[in-house]
């Protein structure tokens, strides 16, 4: 054990913050800052950017035109583009590239690979179905053969950007024996195939980020199967080994935080009450001691070797980073204290140019905490994580 | 950084273990506080004996000049055993503080005699007893025709009992505060021992007119008081690791093998959920010792004092949860004083109070952050 820092690693992070931060497009910066949602546009010219940089597909190792950076390097990055007010990465580029590099076909990868990196292909994640949450291997969307081809039947839901998306990766069931998981398949469809119908869902706080997709009598050639019939789980499960690092969110909290810790210059400069202020910088001092915690965690995941008895199982890193973000966003709407009584949706999603009675931040204080009620759901919820992490751990305490 | 253990890490775990086992094998019920007062000095002597008491100290002043690192490894096996030695106080916060000291013979004398476990130092700052405040220092030191002479109280001691000697922070007249180095069983010097919550023995000094020698020549001494005591608070976080790997295990095992209604208790979802809440507790709390033994290494005052006092408020406040959640998986064996575990968090509370709790820790944390922007 050698709990000293290493040289090459800070100096490549603070290199990726200046970077990035000199990188970032002014409009898009306000928006990030404002609390505001942004547009399609906005993330395209982003990856753009990035993408003459070299740095579109983080995870994509360089044999893929990747960075090749080590695990560290892509947490380094993710937080150097949060705290630079840039738009997130879209996760899916570093889980349908990664999945078809290591699982596609040499046609598969020339056809799909080269469209990622600029988001000329838009994939979305078909996964969750409405019967078919935290026990996803439920799932119910039937592929059936039928010659060369898969008419494939059913409903996703709560899929992310399905109205961007020309793309979609999915899990469809093609046998019913077996365990569940047997007879699961990952399949890659067009988002304009006949029988595709795409319905948008509003989240809490008024904004359209996830869909139903509906699929009826879709069909799709046999070669769009990612490794083999009945063999979707295998996929499923190394794309989430994949996302490991991300679950943690910590750019993500590290950019809330620097939100609240302006609110909090801001209630001081207009005269909040010293007893106001004190009860929220108790709350955002402790946050910020848990998220210190926190990325030393993620540092000691990254840094075990696979299957280390003695690391911390990543799921304490979803869960710890889920009441991050949900402490957060709470404290923020606190913050935002009476202005928080008007909301104005469409400013904060873009969709009018009107300015909000009371600034775009304020606007978006208490739609921020609406925003993250999400994050203890997705990616697995916080009651799974407890379940998996009691699983995994155990057994690792033996009374001696 | 790198988390994984070295050949020699591993060797060094595996003395302490060895160390701790074979105290537990002789350990007998304290039957006075002489009994406890000598077989604490007797098992120091041993530890001396296989290096562990020279172990931060540098290798010129007959010490293994190793790092945090390794003594976090040893704070955390004797946590996990429960032994209890003055370990932090005579082998990390002393040497800690006598290496920065103005005089080149009291190190070099100090430091060999640490090392060698024939001198034993116990640090003596506090004065409150309601608080953790430092600001109140009434303690003075009067020069008395070129011999100091130091008067007041210290209270809550930590490892007084069985020290050579004090370093004891005072008021120097006209040059402001300063720590001391005061020998004990001098006349003027009375020692009251306490009963520890977790069963060890604390000191109440007090001082009359007490022979005394300044270990630092500028005004810089609080500073170095701080960094020595900072070192002394990490040592006690990884100890607390130590506690909480074996209040988990007890758990644990408990949830295996006690039956209720026709099934191992571990089966159900609610107490499952609520143990794997300790072993969240438990990783953040390691990830934060880590991270503030790394702050300790920058030598960096602002930093450390941040990361230290993080760490502090994280481990006392996840220690709290962790002990707590033990108790209640437990059920009502957790709440006898005969089953093991009541020991193991009992000591937990004692290190939450040893140098600092979590308010203050807290506190001292924002303060810290506030000061620089």
């Amino acid at each position: 054990m050698d709990l000293t820092f290493d040289a090459a690693d800070r100096d490549f992070r603070d290199m990726i913050r200046d970077e990035i931060a000199a990188l970032v497009p002014e409009d898009i910066r306000t928006r990030v800052n404002n609390l505001q949602h942004l547009t399609k546009d906005d993330y395209l010219r982003w990856q753009a950017i990035l993408d003459q940089r070299g740095w579109a597909t983080p995870a994509w190792p360089a044999e893929y035109g990747g960075p090749g950076w080590s695990p560290m390097q892509r947490v380094h990055f993710e937080e150097a583009c949060f705290l630079a007010g840039a738009p997130r990465q879209i996760p899916h580029i570093n889980m349908i590239g990664p999945v078809l590099q290591h699982f596609g076909t040499a046609e598969q990868k020339q056809r799909y690979l080269p469209g990622i990196p600029t988001l000329r292909d838009w994939w979305c994640q078909g996964y969750s179905e409405p019967s078919s949450g935290s026990d996803l291997a439920s799932l119910r969307t039937k592929a059936v053969r039928k010659g060369d081809r898969y008419i494939v039947n059913g409903q996703k839901i709560w899929t992310t950007w399905a109205h961007w998306a020309n793309y979609m990766f999915c899990l469809v069931r093609t046998s019913d024996h077996g365990r569940p998981q047997e007879g699961i398949t990952f399949l890659l469809m067009e988002m304009d195939l006949p029988g595709i119908t795409v319905r948008p869902i509003r989240s809490l706080d008024g904004a359209h980020d996830v869909n139903e997709v509906f699929l009826e009598d879709v069909e799709v050639p046999c070669e769009n199967i990612v490794l083999g019939e009945n063999q979707g789980w295998t996929v499923a499960k190394f794309l989430l080994n994949a996302e490991r690092t991300e679950i943690a969110g910590l750019g993500q909290s590290k950019r809330l935080l620097q939100f609240a810790v302006r609110m909090l210059d801001r209630m001081t400069e207009q005269g909040v009450s010293p007893d106001r202020l004190r009860a929220l910088r108790v709350r955002l001092d402790r946050i910020r001691i848990d998220l210190k915690a926190h990325e030393w965690t993620l540092m000691r995941v990254i840094a075990a070797q696979p299957g280390d008895p003695r690391a911390p199982s990543a799921s304490i890193l979803k869960l710890c980073g889920t009441d991050l973000l949900e402490r957060l966003s709470a404290l923020l709407m606190d913050m935002g204290g009476p202005a928080g009584l008007a909301y104005d949706p469409l400013a904060r999603g873009g969709e009018s140019d009107a300015a909000p009675p009371y600034g775009h931040v304020l606007n978006g204080t208490a739609a921020t905490y609406l925003e993250f009620r999400k994050s203890g759901l997705v990616g697995g919820t916080t009651e799974i994580q407890k379940n998996l992490i009691y699983r995994e751990t155990v057994h690792l305490w033996e009374v001696g | 950084m790198n988390f994984d253990l070295t050949e020699d890490q591993r060797a060094l775990v595996d003395t302490v273990d060895k160390f701790a086992a074979s105290v537990i094998a002789r350990r007998t019920d304290p039957s006075s506080t002489e009994a406890m007062v000598t077989g604490t000095i007797d098992r120091w002597q041993e530890m001396a004996e296989l290096g562990l008491a020279g172990l931060m100290i540098a290798e010129d002043d007959g010490g293994l000049g190793l790092t945090m690192a390794e003594t976090l490894l040893i704070c955390e096996a004797l946590g996990q055993s429960l032994v209890q030695p003055p370990f932090i106080s005579y082998a990390v916060i002393a040497p800690k503080l006598i290496e920065t000291s103005s005089s080149t013979d009291v190190r070099t004398a100090c430091l060999q005699g640490i090392a060698g476990g024939s001198i034993r130092i116990a640090m003596a700052r506090d004065e409150s007893i309601l608080d953790f405040d430092q600001s109140q220092l009434n303690s003075r030191v009067e020069d008395d025709g070129g011999t100091l002479r130091l008067s007041g109280t210290k209270e809550l001691v930590i490892d007084g009992v069985t020290a050579t000697h004090f370093i004891v922070t005072a008021q120097l007249a006209e040059t402001g505060p300063n720590a001391f180095l005061v020998a004990a069983g001098q006349p003027g010097l009375s020692i009251t021992p306490l009963r520890g919550l977790g069963g060890g023995l604390i000191a109440r000094l007090s001082f009359d007119a007490v022979e005394a020698m300044a270990l630092f020549e500028g005004n810089d001494a609080p500073v170095k008081v701080d960094r020595a005591i900072d070192h002394g608070i990490v040592a006690f976080c990884a100890e607390a690791l130590g506690l909480m790997n074996r209040m988990l295990a007890l758990t644990a095992g408990y949830l295996k093998t006690r039956h209720q209604f026709g099934k191992p208790i571990g089966s159900f979802q609610a107490l499952q959920h609520r143990f794997a809440d300790m072993v969240v507790a438990a990783e953040q709390s390691r990830s934060a010792t880590y991270m503030a033994a790394a702050a300790l290494a920058e030598e960096d005052a602002p930093t450390r004092k941040q990361d230290v006092s993080a760490a502090k408020s994280l481990v006392c406040r996840h220690g709290r949860a962790v002990l707590e959640a033990a108790i209640q998986l437990h059920g009502a064996i957790g709440i006898t004083d005969e089953y093991e575990l009541s020991r193991y968090l009992r000591r937990m509370l004692e290190i939450e109070k040893t140098w600092s709790d979590a308010i203050y820790h807290e506190d001292r944390f924002s303060a810290e952050l506030m000061s620089r922007t």
